[in-house]
């Protein structure tokens, strides 16, 4: 019996987007950081990778062990998200960074990150509706 | 991502203009220059934008600008000089190049407002019902 | 003679009601389908979430607004179903 009723698909999926966020913010600020870098290539975190196992599960309830004989729930935490460089190109410095391009990625991300955090929370509120109001 | 497509637009236009610019500070730099590897004076280069399939503009080409007549200066002295005495300056004229610089700039900056304008959009949708 | 007014009163109309359960009019039937409503709308909210999180999205206040509603209606539902039990409740405690 498990009272964690936060981890349903659509949870998972937010978490592992978020995660996706924070890990590409650090590659992103590493591009920002080698803007004047000849040679550098950019690095990019590889967006269908990262929620190749979240979504390949389907949405079933967690399942608990009451016997020693039962199979265990699969382990579904973090997986290595791939990141993937670019062959560098666009700068005379021969740098692979376009700054417009990086700080709007950054942007972007950041952005991504805010819309999933506040979809997370509302889905909490759903639930601590839920408890809360229930009487 | 498709919430996003507003901003490589924005994005895309930015980098096109950076481009151009470059290619400008080129031009002005290169305005007295008589030399080059492959013989006679600069010639002055130009950005050709297209628009991008999926939104957004690139640019297609850096021409260079072969139908202007180089400016013909009577300099006898000078080691470029013809045999009339005349030298070719490059086909550069900087007061229009200004002006482009300042058409580039304006750009960049309505791109960036743009951008603004879109980051601000998507912070208030997400203040929806709070 | 009070009582029996009170009796009449309070179940004649659930005679008069009932022949018209099948047309959908029950009070029972409403609130199952309101109930449903929000089972739904909630559902609405997960895609949303989902679209958005996988960049499937193209507005992003569409799956807010969906949040939002599947967020008050829950909070409605809440409320509706709070107030009946307390009106039966109130009703269980009326001597009679």
């Amino acid at each position: 019996m498990s009272f964690d009723v936060t981890m349903d698909r659509t949870m998972r999926v937010v978490v592992r987007g978020l995660d996706y966020a924070m890990m590409r913010q650090r590659v992103l600020a590493e591009n920002v950081a080698n803007v004047e870098t000849p040679y550098y290539k950019r690095k990019d975190v590889d967006f269908a990778s990262a929620f190749e196992d979240v979504l390949r599960e389907k949405d079933v309830l967690p399942l608990s062990t009451t016997h020693p004989e039962h199979f265990a729930d699969g382990a579904r935490e973090t997986q290595a998200m791939g990141t993937v460089e670019e062959a560098y190109a666009v700068r005379q410095d021969r740098s692979g960074v376009d700054v417009e391009k990086e700080m709007t990625a950054v942007l972007e991300n950041a952005l991504y990150y805010q819309a999933l955090a506040r979809m997370m929370s509302d889905k909490l509120g759903l639930l601590r509706t839920v408890i809360r109001e229930v009487r | 991502m498709k919430i996003f497509r507003s901003f490589d637009i924005s994005a895309s236009a930015l980098t096109a203009e950076r481009l151009r610019l470059s290619v400008i500070a080129t031009n002005i730099a290169n305005a007295e220059t008589t030399r080059t590897p492959q013989g006679g004076p600069y010639r002055r280069k130009e950005v050709v934008f297209v628009p991008r399939e999926n939104g957004g503009v690139e640019v297609a080409a850096i021409q260079e600008d072969t139908t202007t007549p180089p400016r013909m200066v009577y300099d006898p002295g000078h080691p470029d000089a013809n045999s009339e005495g005349f030298v070719a300056y490059p086909n550069v004229s900087v007061v229009n190049e200004m002006v482009d610089l300042l058409a580039a700039t304006r750009a960049y900056e309505a791109n960036v407002a743009a951008l603004n304008a879109t980051k601000s959009m998507l912070t208030s949708s997400l203040n929806i019902g709070r | 003679m009070e009582v029996s007014r009170v009796a009449t009163s309070a179940f004649s109309p659930l005679e008069k009601v009932a022949p018209k359960a099948s047309q959908g009019n029950d009070f029972a039937e409403k609130l199952w389908q309101a109930l449903e409503e929000v089972n739904n709308l909630q559902k609405e909210a997960d895609a949303a979430i989902l679209d958005v999180a996988l960049g499937k999205e193209e507005n992003l206040h569409r799956a807010i607004i969906a949040l939002e509603r599947a967020n008050l209606a829950l909070g409605l539902a809440v409320q509706v179903r709070n107030k009946v039990i307390e009106a039966y409740q109130e009703i269980m405690r009326m001597q009679v």
